[in-house]
């Protein structure tokens, strides 16, 4: 190859632009070795070069480029494996497969162009893989080449120490991969003009086995598609039991994958991937719809995809911003060069080890997600055995010195000290007198009271909001206990209205001891509520069927410690009625029951129980909608 | 340089300039699939061309348009080839082949060169 020509390989869909010192496209296995062991130089494995994060832009590096290690071997129809080499494309693998009737689920962006060595360096999460998981899951066997040019295979014990490692640990050769035979899916969509109706529904699809994909598309990005101008939820179903099949299921396939290309053809080819707690995304999406900023989201996984022009670097940063406070995880395209913001700091010292194992003289991939220092190359300064070791003292001493500064401030200020030692912190805090204190928290609780809008900083939650949101809900914590302590009290009379008998002695127990209240609580307000409701049409709590969907109660499980009254509200529209039975399943010790509402819900139970059965109605109607006719086919 | 060939390189910026570099063009190019070296997909030749590499392996490719119709800017990538082997033939860069097809044109009015018998 040219020198010259070399210049195709310095750069990728990142943009980035790197320097090449050398192309190397082995055959087999014992060129890949070959290529390890002659070059002590920095190693980049290439894949196709689509990714957006800079993984193979080279730094005076050897790019090794697998293309022409595109082989499939022993495919057994009984096991449903199939060995492939790293270089092929997840099309040609497909191809190939469908030809006999299979295919590999994993389906990894939209031109199908993307090499399996790729994918499995990123470990990465496909369109389906809401219920097909990570390609980590279909990998029985995995073939490398380490830093020492060692053939390895690893078994599926091993797997962390190759997926997800971005190929810093070593080059991946081949690989055993599970398959399954071709499935026939299809596709639904349901459209609202309401986001928390759809993330409400979201919630619900997603327990959904047979479901393999949601993603929204909200009303900018919809009018691009040519979809009406409301939020598009796209479901996709691992069998027929969608409306949209056959020839008109590969057309908006087609179109699925075509929503790049139309970001791109508008001028939107920056972009970002956090992947989000679920609870997290809908303010995310908020932000960024107030900032006018066009993105679709694949709600299945949680990962969110805002565009951005090449102009709009301040709106990115102010984006960037808000992933890094919210600690989202990279989604797609892994860490590389670009989103080393977002790699866990405790995460790096596990990789700094296996890193260590595998390729101990940092042979691959420089500077790509960890700073990491080879044994040879560039070996770490020497210290004499008599010396102390000097580099790290400087800094030490200037906190010793600092510390023992502020510890001297607190004693001319004649503080007690006790006979133990205490930190700066503590002791400044100990300093502020309870009236300060008081008057910090009336202040903030203030703040919080005025609302400060989301719109005015990009960022929309800065730290400071953060704090008065957890000082906030302190206080509302100590208002609960004390309103408790009242209701209760009250609480004998209240149950006896709906014919209860209430001991007022166990009361009384329950109201001392702060940890058993929530618990034990819910369970009385369950059992009043079920001899209250006068309708019989409660559900089990168990499971529920909802139309023609069956969706088990895990999900107040999945919702988890923070269910609090978000989830309630939500179980209530989508289950009308069926919401008390909800909080009485609440496990023990979660913050799940709504503690405010107690004589609240008592009274207001009767009036809602029959708007609640008018919702309950409408929200089958829309899950019938989404899910296919079946339900009518039976009647 | 000719003012022609100077027009064509022209015509080759102006479209190349605009690349992104996605690389979607590479999941449809027939030769490619083949040869699987970077500089051989369309997006590494756009690339070359845009750091004025003017050389024979623009003839790698088929005119096929595959690559435009994949390519999210729509770009006229076929068009920059055939200008880049302009400014080739221009510049008496061709390949071999070709000149010989046209002193076969030149001389019996078929590209192989071979007489019609009547």
């Amino acid at each position: 190859m040219n020198k010259r020509e070399m210049v195709c390989y310095n750069t990728d869909a990142s943009r980035l632009r790197g320097k090449t010192e050398k192309v190397v496209f082995p055959k087999n296995i014992e060129e890949v070795q070959k290529a390890v062991k002659t070059n002590k130089g920095d190693i980049i494995v290439r894949g196709s070069g689509t990714g957006i994060v800079g993984g193979c832009i080279p730094n005076d590096s050897v790019v090794i480029d697998l293309g022409k290690m595109n082989k499939v071997s022993n495919f057994n129809t009984k096991s449903n494996k199939i060995r492939v080499e790293a270089g092929i494309t997840i099309n040609e693998l497909n191809d190939k497969l469908n030809g006999a009737g299979y295919e590999f689920p994993i389906f990894y962006l939209e031109g199908g162009l993307s090499r399996i060595g790729s994918m499995i360096a990123l470990n990465i999460l496909g369109e389906r893989s809401l219920r097909y998981g990570g390609i980590k899951e279909w990998i029985e066997e995995v073939e490398f080449v380490n830093g020492r040019g060692e053939l390895m295979t690893l078994g599926k014990a091993d797997l962390g120490d190759v997926c997800g490692m971005e190929g810093i640990t070593g080059i991946i050769v081949a690989i055993v991969l599970k398959v399954i035979p071709k499935v026939r899916r299809s596709y639904s969509i349901f459209q609202s003009e309401d986001i928390n109706e759809i993330f409400s529904i979201s919630r619900r699809l997603k327990l959904e086995n047979e479901i393999i994909m949601l993603k929204l598309i909200p009303p900018m990005v919809s009018d691009f598609l040519n979809l009406p101008h409301k939020y598009n939820l796209i479901i996709e179903f691992d069998s027929e039991r969608g409306k949209i099949k056959g020839s008109e299921y590969s057309r908006l396939n087609k179109l699925l994958r075509d929503v790049y290309f139309l970001f791109y053809e508008k001028g939107y080819s920056n972009s970002e991937d956090p992947k989000f707690f679920y609870d997290k995304v809908q303010e995310f999406i908020a932000l960024l719809e107030h900032n006018n900023i066009p993105y679709f989201c694949d709600l299945g996984l949680s990962i969110v995809f805002p565009f951005f022009k090449d102009d709009e670097d301040s709106k990115r940063e102010g984006v960037i911003n808000f992933i890094e406070k919210s600690r989202a995880k990279p989604g797609k395209y892994g860490i590389g060069l670009n989103r080393k913001y977002l790699f866990d700091s405790f995460q790096e010292k596990i990789v700094r080890r296996v890193k260590m194992r595998y390729d101990p003289f940092n042979k691959f991939k420089r500077n790509h997600i960890i700073d990491f220092d080879g044994r040879v190359e560039n070996p770490l300064p020497a210290h004499n055995v008599g010396e102390k070791k000097t580099t790290s003292l400087p800094l030490v001493s200037k906190v010793k010195e600092q510390i023992s500064e502020k510890i001297n401030e607190s004693k001319s200020n004649d503080l007690k000290m006790t006979g133990e030692e205490k930190s700066v912190r503590s002791l400044l805090e100990e300093l502020r007198t309870p009236d300060e204190k008081m008057e910090e928290l009336i202040k903030e609780e203030k703040k919080r009271e005025e609302g400060v809008p989301l719109s005015e900083e990009i960022g929309g939650m800065t730290n400071a909001d953060l704090d008065q949101s957890v000082v906030s809900e302190e206080i509302k914590e100590v208002n609960n206990v004390e309103k408790k302590i009242i209701e209760i009290d009250e609480g004998v009379s209240k149950f006896e209205k709906y014919g209860i008998s209430v001991e007022p002695r166990r009361v009384e127990k329950e109201s001392i001891s702060n940890e058993g209240i929530s618990s034990d609580k819910s369970e009385l307000v369950g059992d009043a509520d079920d001899k209250s409701l006068v309708n019989g049409d409660l559900e089990d709590s168990e499971t529920t069927e909802i139309g023609n969907v069956r969706v088990s109660d895990n999900l107040d499980r999945k919702s988890g410690n923070g269910a609090s009254s978000e989830v309630n509200d939500i179980m209530s529209k989508i289950y009308g009625g069926s919401s008390n039975n909800v909080s009485s399943n609440v496990p023990n010790g979660s913050k799940g029951f709504n503690r405010d509402d107690i004589s609240n819900e008592d009274k207001d139970k009767k009036e809602s129980v029959k708007e609640k059965d008018k919702k309950e109605d409408k929200d089958r109607d829309l899950i019938n909608k989404i899910l296919g006719n079946r339900m009518e086919g039976e009647k | 340089m000719s003012i022609e060939s100077d027009n064509a390189k022209e015509n080759v910026k102006d479209i190349v300039d605009k690349c992104i570099k996605c690389g979607m063009c590479n999941s449809l190019c027939p030769v490619l699939k083949i040869v699987r070296e970077e500089q051989s997909s369309p997006r590494g030749k756009a690339i070359l061309l845009d750091s004025n590499y003017f050389e024979k392996l623009i003839y790698e490719c088929s005119l096929c348009k595959a690559c435009e119709s994949k390519c999210p800017l729509n770009l006229k990538l076929c068009e920059a080839f055939v200008n880049a082997r302009k400014v080739l033939v221009l510049s008496k860069k061709e390949c071999v082949e070709g000149k010989e097809m046209i002193k076969n044109l030149n001389k019996s009015g078929n590209i192989y060169g071979e007489i019609e018998s009547d």
